[in-house]
């Protein structure tokens, strides 16, 4: 993958050497160094791009976004580069390329946004479109074009950006890691979400992967690893300092609770990953999640 | 829709403008158990919201970062009664998981408020696509009627007072799909209060206002006026981000923020975020007690010069320097070269006063003082290198 560095605004990269030496002399500044606009946005064919000089960081994402700005800063928000792309007839779709921290987070604020019924779109590892509008996520990217036009002309623009975009950065396809620990088995599909904080209103489940199961979703299951054992301990006795002792299966990894707020919740622990199944009334459901949390390696 | 159902719906329900929302005991009931004797429930504090004459507890809840329908009937339970949440939250999943929440309760004994943004363009295209948005809303929360519809987001007094917006708003509200209406902002705020009172139109003002903001003695001049004209105030983005710092490790004190804020009695509820139970119960507790302790005090005024890159010009460190050297601009050519990444836009800056930053450089007895804290000789020590580098290489 073409690493992203140097400079934000557009300039020569003889200035993004000047930057990096001048920041690496500097006093600690908390900034990521971020690509340059014009080469992070690629010419395709038919289209001019012109990229806007301002490279917007956490601090004046609002000027850019709004309000909208506080969810995006929970969700490790990086920097934002902002293009626009034009035609002969006055056509334009606007792209937007947000970096977060991490994988994660990026796919956390793109399925904040997702529409529940919208067409998949297949750019980086998950994309949707609807009219006039292009979102996809790969690896620490989210990526939004829009236009405030409309037709297959623009559809077929989004879709050359979209490639352009993902052909140069070579950008991953794979959803992040812990995606990969949700079972399988009666997932609805593009139903996951990430929850960096305060899943479930507590804040000791944290950087929690989950999705909806089910014919018509009716269970909410969601999944976070601790990094060690011990760790999966805290967590469980913080659970039951709300919720009560939690009452033991058969199997001695599952852990079920009365939670107050959110009914009942099962809690299956393996190793260092645990599984959370919330207020599922179908066994059969339960059930199989369950197995197949405990079966994988 | 059918706005006659609408109308007679709204005629038959208990909630009339004049009327209170909810009977207080039904709060207090709700409340009782944070009184300390059990004798005499909790009465929280309440305001009323400008002419809708809704009368709400000071504190409400911001819904948009959760998606916990646990965390809503807990605020139900808890004695908030007032939810805010927009039509472009959560690819619409927010308002559908209120619409879940609030089936189980009856109508009138909650307050709802949606935000639709803008539509694009004039005229009745226009107007009928953000009508079909509030639509849609309506129908994720399954209600015949929000009791507060904002134009979502707006930023200027021109949007403000956009004809087809303010035609549209008015539909919303003689067609029963809203029974107040008004705008929110989080830029220029006094403007946007100022248009919004102008155009007669907006019954409500959902407006950014917090501890931090260096324009907050305008908000509240702002605010003072909209409620002296009837125009009722929520406020919003009260913690100011909640953390000082990107790594969330200085925590702001969000109680003492949110009480700031309500020391102004024109502020007649806030809807600051909540996402867990702890920050629910903290929030809540602002209900019953506005009074701002010292320690609270002390929090807010060390908290308010933290800030990282942005020097609001505010000249206050010129009157230190025995120079009297331009000191926001080399601040501002800090922040071009760091926040913005713009080497040659800084060193334009700094070439209009090169010789005055070596003046800088070479005193030695710097006495300027920064109000938000940044650390004048050391930035302008920094920003000065810019001045070396060749023009050529930043062409």
């Amino acid at each position: 993958m073409r690493p992203i560095v140097g400079i934000a605004a557009a300039r020569p990269p003889r200035s993004a050497v000047l930057l990096h030496l001048l920041l690496l002399t500097a006093s600690a500044s908390p900034l990521a160094v971020t690509g340059e606009s014009e080469d992070f946005f690629p010419p395709i064919p038919g289209w001019k791009v012109q990229a806007e000089s301002t490279v917007y960081l956490p601090a004046t994402l609002w000027e850019f976004i709004n309000g909208a700005a506080d969810l995006y800063l929970s969700y490790g928000f990086a920097d934002l580069h902002v293009a626009y792309y034009t035609d002969s007839r006055g056509n334009e779709v606007r792209a937007e390329a947000y970096r977060h921290e991490s994988p994660a987070d990026a796919f956390g604020i793109y399925a904040q946004e997702r529409p529940p019924e919208s067409q998949a779109a297949p750019f980086g590892c998950e994309g949707y479109r609807e009219s006039s509008m292009l979102n996809f996520v790969a690896g620490p990217l989210y990526i939004k074009l829009s236009s405030n036009q409309e037709g297959p002309e623009i559809d077929n623009a989004l879709a050359a950006v979209a490639r352009a975009v993902e052909g140069t950065h070579a950008l991953p396809k794979e959803y992040p890691e812990g995606l990969g620990w949700l079972p399988k088995h009666g997932r609805v599909a593009r139903s996951e979400q990430y929850a960096a904080h305060d899943h479930l209103g507590y804040t000791f489940f944290r950087k929690v992967f989950s999705a909806r199961y089910g014919d018509a979703g009716e269970c909410h299951v969601f999944v976070f690893q601790e990094p060690r054992a011990e760790d999966v301990g805290r967590v469980l006795d913080a659970y039951e300092a709300v919720a009560g002792p939690g009452g033991r299966g058969e199997n001695e990894a599952v852990h079920e609770f009365r939670d107050p707020n959110n009914g009942p919740v099962t809690l299956v622990v393996r190793a260092t990953k645990v599984l959370g199944i919330v207020d599922c009334r179908n066994e059969e459901i339960r059930k199989t999640i369950m197995e197949e949390f405990l079966r994988t390696p | 829709m059918n706005g006659l159902t609408r109308r007679k719906f709204l005629s038959t329900t208990a909630c009339t403008a004049s009327g209170m929302l909810l009977g207080t005991g039904a709060i207090a009931h709700a409340a009782g158990h944070r009184a300390g004797r059990a004798d005499t429930p909790a009465t929280p504090i309440t305001r009323v919201l400008g002419r809708t004459g809704l009368r709400l507890p000071v504190v409400s809840m911001g819904v948009m970062r959760s998606d916990n329908p646990g965390l809503v009937r807990a605020a139900l339970k808890a004695g908030i009664v007032h939810f805010d949440t927009a039509h472009g939250y959560q690819g619409g999943r927010n308002e559908e998981m209120l619409g879940t929440v609030f089936a189980d309760y009856p109508r009138e004994s909650f307050v709802v408020a949606t935000k639709v943004k803008p539509e694009d363009g004039e005229g009745m295209g226009a107007r009928k696509r953000w009508l079909g948005r509030v639509d849609m809303s309506l129908s994720r929360l399954a209600m015949e009627y929000v009791d507060i519809l904002y134009l979502h987001a707006v930023g200027s007094p021109e949007e403000t007072l956009s004809p087809t917006m303010l035609e549209a708003v008015q539909e919303a509200k003689e067609s029963g799909r809203a029974r107040f209406v008004g705008v929110s902002t989080h830029k220029n705020e006094p403007d946007v209060i100022d248009a919004a009172v102008e155009s007669g139109v907006y019954d409500v003002v959902l407006t950014a206002v917090n501890f931090k903001q260096d324009h907050y003695t305008s908000i509240r001049a702002a605010i003072e006026r909209a409620a002296k004209a009837g125009v009722g105030i929520v406020g919003m983005k009260t913690m100011a981000g909640a953390f000082l710092d990107k790594a969330r490790t200085k925590p702001i004190n969000c109680k003492a923020a949110l009480k700031f804020v309500l020391q102004n009695e024109h502020v007649s509820t806030t809807i600051p975020g909540i996402t867990s139970y702890p920050h629910l119960e903290e929030n809540a507790s602002v209900n019953f007690d506005l009074t701002l302790t010292e320690e609270e005090r002390d929090a807010l005024a060390a908290a308010r010069p933290e800030s990282g890159l942005y020097c609001q010009s505010c000249g206050q460190c010129t009157a230190g320097c025995p120079h009297g050297l331009p000191i926001p601009d080399f601040m501002r050519a800090y922040m071009y070269a760091h926040g913005y990444r713009d080497l040659a836009l800084a060193q334009e800056l700094l070439r209009n006063v090169s010789d005055r930053v070596q003046l800088c450089t070479d005193c030695g007895s710097c006495v300027a003082s920064c109000v938000k804290g940044f650390s004048v000789v050391e930035r302008i020590a920094d920003v000065r290198r810019v001045l070396d580098i060749p023009a050529d290489f930043l062409a």
